[in-house]
Formats: C-alpha cells, sequence, structure tokens
C-alpha cells in the first residue's frame, strides 16, 4: 500500500466532519467520497491542502524522528499511537470537547464478530457497528476503526 | 478542531430519519444503531454512527458555533 493510500483510509472518516466545519466544501467532500468508494487515493498536494491539521502534526512527529513526513511508517505510527494523544492532550481545542466527542475521533483496534454486506459489528463500545470497504476482511481479524469507519486490517 | 457536528432526529421512517444539523435537514440511515425520534446522532457519510447524551450535544454545539 503506497502512503498516500494509508493516510487516505485512516482521514477520510474526518472528511464529513470538514465538511459540517465548513473547512473543505461540498465539491471537495464530493470527490473525496467518490474516490474513496472506488478505493482510489487523492494525490499528496490534494490531501496536504485538505487534511491541514494532519499533516501540522505528522509534520512534527516527522522532525522528531528526522524523516519524511510521508514516510509509510510515520503514518502509521501517527494513526495508532500518537492521533490519540494529541486528542487526549487537548490539542486544537479538543480540551473542551465532551467526552463522547473526544472518544468517536479516536482510533481502536477492534475484533470484527460479524460482517454484513457493508457493516461489521465489532467488539466496541464506541460504534458497535462500523461501516467498511475492506477487500478482505473476515470473523475474529482484528480492524482499526476510526469515526464509525474500518479502517484497515491489522 | 475535528469535532464532529451532533444532529437532532426530527422523525423516522423506516431506517431512514431526518435529522437537524443545525438548521440543515439531512436524510441519515439508522442502520448502525436504534434511535428515536429527539435523539441526538454523529452522522458520518449518511449513516448514523453514535448517540451522543443531550447535555453533551448541546454543549458541543456551542463550542462549534464559536468556532465557526
Amino acid at each position: 500500500m503506497k502512503s498516500e493510500q494509508l493516510f487516505f483510509k485512516y482521514s477520510f472518516p474526518c472528511a464529513q466532519v470538514l465538511l459540517d466545519q465548513k473547512k473543505i466544501d461540498k465539491k471537495t467532500y464530493q470527490k473525496l467520497k467518490k474516490l474513496f468508494e472506488q478505493n482510489k487515493t487523492p494525490d499528496k498536494e490534494f490531501l496536504e491542502k485538505t487534511f491541514k491539521s494532519a499533516f501540522r502534526r505528522l509534520k512534527s512527529i516527522a522532525k522528531k524522528q528526522n524523516k519524511s513526513y510521508w514516510d509509510k511508517q510515520v503514518i502509521q505510527n501517527y494513526f495508532l499511537l500518537q492521533h490519540n494523544k494529541f486528542i487526549d492532550n487537548g490539542d486544537g481545542d479538543y480540551a473542551k470537547a465532551p467526552e463522547s466527542f473526544k472518544k468517536i475521533c479516536k482510533v481502536y483496534k477492534v475484533k470484527v464478530l460479524d460482517i454484513e454486506d457493508n457493516i461489521l459489528t465489532v467488539n466496541s463500545k464506541i460504534t458497535p457497528k462500523v461501516l467498511h470497504n475492506l477487500d478482505k476482511v473476515q470473523i475474529k481479524d482484528t480492524v482499526t476503526i476510526h469515526l464509525g469507519f474500518a479502517v484497515q486490517v491489522i | 478542531m475535528c469535532l464532529a457536528f451532533p444532529g437532532k432526529i426530527i422523525s423516522i421512517h423506516k431506517k431512514k430519519a431526518q435529522v437537524d444539523f443545525n438548521g440543515e435537514i439531512r436524510e441519515i440511515d439508522l442502520s448502525l444503531l436504534d434511535a428515536k425520534k429527539g435523539d441526538y446522532i454523529i452522522a458520518n457519510a449518511g449513516f448514523a454512527i453514535k448517540k451522543v447524551p443531550e447535555n453533551e450535544a448541546i454543549e458541543t454545539l456551542k463550542l462549534l458555533k464559536h468556532e465557526i
């Protein structure tokens, strides 16, 4: 998987939030949604322009590790480890956010309990059912979830 | 700030709900959860993904209005 594809799989669920907050327009959102549904990926420049705060954090992490912020390992670690810490530490006004709103923004590793078309039942108290368009997923697989979407089989 | 916008369910017909997001009414699919009229939900890509307590929804709406 290319690094921009990995980034897009994790960040697409946030596009709805960016649209609701008018940080991106409807046209941009529709473009992202269409690409996501077709399992395609926007180019790096478009991703950087759209998901500004994720890249702000990625850049600061990559700099400390002396790596490129497009390094796949940097992106994977960001979404699996640091992303939730940024939320817990109240980055970008998260501090003021109520608990259930912070929880839903985090990335979790969960087990797949059932599969029905584009819906997975998972062992999560926060979102027991999530949407997915994963190629290969089976019951008992561990997947990551973000804002109601299954992102990646781990 | 990457805070999800909560919406309030106005009406439900089968698994489709009319939901008020800060004055904008959108049709939202309720296949992922059980919800009733008056509940606050967070939606993504046309699906309700989580119910949220009313007090937290109102608090978040205030924060977001301040933000935008």
